[in-house]
């Protein structure tokens, strides 16, 4: 039975002991996303939100509960989705993202990495006859693009449907590479600013990313479920088997552990906070260094 | 105890993938799971589209479809 309504339940939450029937839980879904965008002032009133779009749950997840707050009145909403160029993958999540923009009467930005950089990832992947970076470009590209195109619109939020899961990766993985810089830029907060930089926001970071697929399920949201072909080569499919079977034998690790890197990055963070952004010599979009990281991989495809 | 009456045949389907498969009657959807060796925390089971519940107790015939939680890209 449903633990807050006692209707039939659907889903036991194993982290919390609770069970929930589809309604409770999407509600209850709802109300921990509003807190950590209220604690954390993701979005303010007033904001123009830019939501990066893929099609896949995260995203329409992010996007229907965002969504919310436009019905209301508070902030401006329009979508943007990213064409890599990934043969019999993307066109699925490109529809479903323009399906899920126009249900709601949200417009839809459409970019390509083609028309951006001149090459689909497809095509750059062929040239540099090597599939296990294609995830390094790929997010390396997708970020300076959505960063230019959301500044261009003027937006003053881009938020994106990263969950738990694709956090609790992160931070692993930026231990084991020994980033603590990034590590350090990983929590809630930001500490680089720029005038070109356009906040990256994360409403979904505590929600395991299961239960953006069941919320999904139960809003009755069409979501493209696919796995992109380039995924098995990426090093996170090992970490993301490594927290899941660790939060399969102790719920709550993967929730743990994220708190506890963030903590880790707060303490870390006055290390970095001193770090100024300038515009990178061959683009102009904010970087660390001289040339942005886009820019430098761009220059290593044949 | 017969054996029809100690195992119930239910078919399944993951990716696309279907077949049929005998259970211990009385066998839960994560106990499904858990005889597949797949873990309660990567996968949604459905019956007639319809999210299942953990703990329910699945029967002769029932059609289950596995949805992988995580598919990566």
């Amino acid at each position: 039975m449903c633990s807050v309504c006692g209707s039939r339940a659907r889903y036991f939450q194993r982290y919390s002991g609770k069970s929930y029937c589809g309604r409770c839980f999407t509600r209850s879904i709802r109300r921990r996303v509003w807190r950590e965008v209220r604690r954390n002032r993701l979005i303010r009133d007033g904001d123009f939100v830019l939501i990066a779009l893929s099609g896949g749950k995260d995203s329409t997840a992010c996007l229907d509960m965002v969504h919310e707050l436009e019905r209301r009145r508070k902030v401006e909403l329009a979508a943007i989705t990213v064409d890599e160029g990934i043969e019999g993958y993307r066109p699925a999540g490109i529809q479903a993202a323009k399906l899920a923009a126009e249900e709601r009467g949200i417009e839809l930005h459409r970019v390509s990495f083609r028309k951006e950089v001149g090459l689909d990832l497809d095509s750059i992947i062929g040239k540099l006859g090597d599939a296990s970076r294609a995830c390094t470009y790929c997010g390396v590209l997708r970020r300076w693009i959505l960063n230019r195109h959301a500044r261009e619109l003027g937006a003053d939020r881009l938020v994106t449907g990263h969950n738990l899961d694709d956090e609790a990766q992160s931070a692993l993985l930026n231990l084991i590479r020994g980033d603590p810089a990034r590590l350090a830029r990983s929590g809630p907060g930001y500490l680089l600013d720029h005038d070109k930089f356009v906040p990256r926001v994360k409403p979904l970071r505590k929600i395991p990313g299961k239960e953006t697929l069941l919320y999904c399920l139960f809003r009755g949201l069409e979501v493209h479920t696919a796995s992109c072909p380039y995924s098995e080569y990426d090093m996170r499919n090992e970490v993301r088997g490594f927290l899941n079977r660790l939060e399969e034998e102790r719920p709550t690790s993967k929730s743990s552990f994220l708190s506890t890197t963030n903590r880790l990055a707060r303490s870390v963070g006055d290390e970095f906070r001193g770090v100024k952004l300038r515009e990178c010599d061959n683009c102009g979009e904010p970087t660390t260094g001289k040339l942005c990281k886009a820019c430098q991989l761009l220059s290593t495809i044949p | 105890m017969p054996k029809s009456q100690r195992s119930v045949q239910v078919r399944i389907s993951i990716g696309g993938e279907a077949r049929t498969l005998s259970i211990p009657a009385g066998s839960s959807a994560g106990d499904l799971l858990k005889s597949l060796g797949l873990l309660r925390e990567e996968y949604i089971l459905l019956k007639s589209g319809h999210v299942v519940y953990e703990f329910e107790t699945l029967g002769e015939g029932d059609s289950i479809e596995l949805i992988r939680a995580f598919s990566g890209g």
